[in-house]
């Protein structure tokens, strides 16, 4: 087509388990669309704080439907989501700052592996693997702790704001920059509506692959 | 997790005449144009064409006279048997006022005039109360958010929604009382119109910035979904009986029964499962459970070539 790619600015956490339906639809789109995707670390906590929201897992009737939500979309969106028993006490409470901050020195130091830690992290986090809830985030703060310095901290703390100014409540959300205008997406349920802005093609969540031919 | 169904080619003539029964067109909106619209509601969208493949389709449920809804009852007691569609109890109608609703009925639209939809009215207030849930504009970063998403939505799904200029005043105060116990008395009193009634209302509040509170107002509505004055006079002194307003209540109460903090929910039963689902972004997920083909939010229409 000779025309730029179109950057899309996808900012998420482990925490959020829609972050993660988005963030592998958008991986599966990334080489089928004229998409450039950058992954941005944040942390949903400061989102919260910052726009006033509260998590909506914080209403009875809303925790009840989204973990029939999350099942439902897991198997449409094939990706292996489930809730940990103890999420509500475990995660709520331990946060995700150390696995974001772990990922935001993943990003600096090794960008193109950037991918594949968040997976990790949300399979051990998200997934029936994990025994205990807390495990991974006990294994990732041991590794931050080697690699945690004030620019990590800070660095996380300006993409979290940098969210915050595109005018995101929650997580995830994608910012796309198409023809000069910008569009915030909140949510992983606004894939469609992505490609309708790109001009793109939407072939549901689950695309089929092109198969290469050497 | 879709069935393959091989149709015999008696079966499949029996679909095509089934499809010729359909509306050729989708519910079109008012022909006069809206302020802000400039009368063209045709979005220069997504180049690529979407050719969807042919699919077989699972058999449909026995075909009901157009027109007439399934009772309460009777639809909730069916359930479905493997690999047949089950039916659905759809409830864009719910909240006039809510404009995430209307795209769920635009989207039903086609479909809503046939057998086995089943359109179920209620009150968000009294929802709101009973949910301990709040309207999201009421948090600053989701309103500015909100504005945008509806206009982006309305284009992709083709639907002329605009907000009122007096956005709060509209939703907060006035309310829906009203227009929702109106739907709720032309259901039981002329079923065959409650689509184009509730679609009536949209188009005031939601597209042309009307009120929706005022008997006038209800009345032009009906009118303009093709009743007679007389008819829609009766209805509107309905509106204050105690059985619409206990129907409102209870059809209120069963969308709360169901788990709903909000409007539009939509509930599936398929395959002897219930799915309640909530929001108008949720369409895709409710073909997957179905086993229907999502063909996006403005599916191509069947052209009858008689």
């Amino acid at each position: 087509m000779g025309s730029a790619p179109r950057t899309l600015e996808f900012f998420y956490d482990v925490l959020s388990p829609y972050s993660w339906l988005s963030f592998e639809i958008l991986c599966r789109y990334k080489n089928i669309w004229n998409v450039h995707l950058q992954l941005r670390p944040s942390l949903i906590a400061g989102i919260m704080k910052d726009s006033g929201n509260k998590p909506p897992a914080l209403l009875p009737r809303k925790a009840k439907y989204l973990t029939n939500d999350i099942r439902l979309l897991g198997q449409q969106v094939q990706v292996p989501i489930n809730f940990p028993k103890d999420f509500f006490s475990v995660i709520l409470e331990k946060g995700s700052l150390s696995a974001m901050r772990f990922l935001t020195a993943m990003k600096s130091e090794h960008p193109e592996m950037l991918e594949k830690a968040s997976r990790e992290l949300w399979m051990r986090v998200w997934s029936r693997a994990a025994e205990k809830a807390g495990m991974s985030i006990e294994q990732a703060r041991r590794i931050l702790e080697k690699t945690s310095t004030p620019q990590v901290k800070n660095q996380l703390k300006e993409t979290t704001e940098a969210a915050c100014k595109y005018g995101a409540f929650g997580l995830p959300i994608t910012v796309a920059h198409v023809d000069g205008q910008t569009h915030m997406l909140f949510g992983s349920d606004r894939m469609e509506l992505l490609a309708y802005l790109l001009g793109e093609k939407w072939m549901g969540p689950v695309p089929p692959v092109v198969e290469s031919r050497l | 997790m879709r069935k393959q169904v091989q149709r015999s080619p008696a079966a499949c003539q029996k679909r095509r005449a089934e499809r010729r029964s359909l509306p050729l067109k989708p519910p079109s909106f008012a022909p006069d144009s809206t302020p802000g619209q400039g009368g063209d509601q045709e979005v220069g969208g997504s180049p690529s064409a979407r050719a969807p493949a042919a699919q077989p389709r699972p058999p449909q449920p026995a075909a009901r006279p157009r027109g007439t809804a399934p009772r309460g009852c009777a639809v909730k007691a069916r359930g479905g048997a493997p690999g047949r569609p089950g039916i659905w109890e759809v409830s864009p109608p719910l909240f006039c006022s809510c404009p995430g609703s209307s795209f769920a009925t635009a989207q039903h639209g086609v479909r809503a005039a046939n057998p086995g939809v089943l359109l179920r009215c209620a009150v968000p207030v009294l929802l709101a109360e009973l949910r301990g849930n709040k309207p999201p504009a009421l948090l600053p970063r989701k309103a500015k958010y909100l504005t945008n998403d509806i206009r982006l939505l309305g284009q992709q799904v083709q639907v002329p929604i605009n907000f009122p200029k007096d956005f709060f005043s509209v939703i907060l105060e006035k309310g829906s009382l009203s227009a929702m116990r109106f739907l709720t008395a032309m259901k039981s009193e002329h079923p065959e119109m409650l689509e184009k009634a509730s679609r009536e209302l949209w188009m005031r509040v939601w597209s042309r910035d009307e009120d929706i509170t005022e008997p006038q107002s209800i009345l032009a509505a009906a009118e303009k979904a093709g009743m007679s004055i007389e008819q829609a006079r009766r209805i509107l002194e309905k509106t204050s009986t105690p059985q619409v307003k206990n129907q409102l209540k209870e059809t209120t109460e069963a969308a709360c029964k169901y788990g709903a903090f909000g409007l539009p929910i939509t509930v599936a039963h398929v395959d002897g499962q219930t799915h309640m689902l909530f929001g108008s972004d949720r369409m895709e997920l409710l073909a997957y459970l179905l086993g229907e083909k999502w063909m996006g939010p403005v599916p191509p229409v069947v052209e009858s070539r008689l």
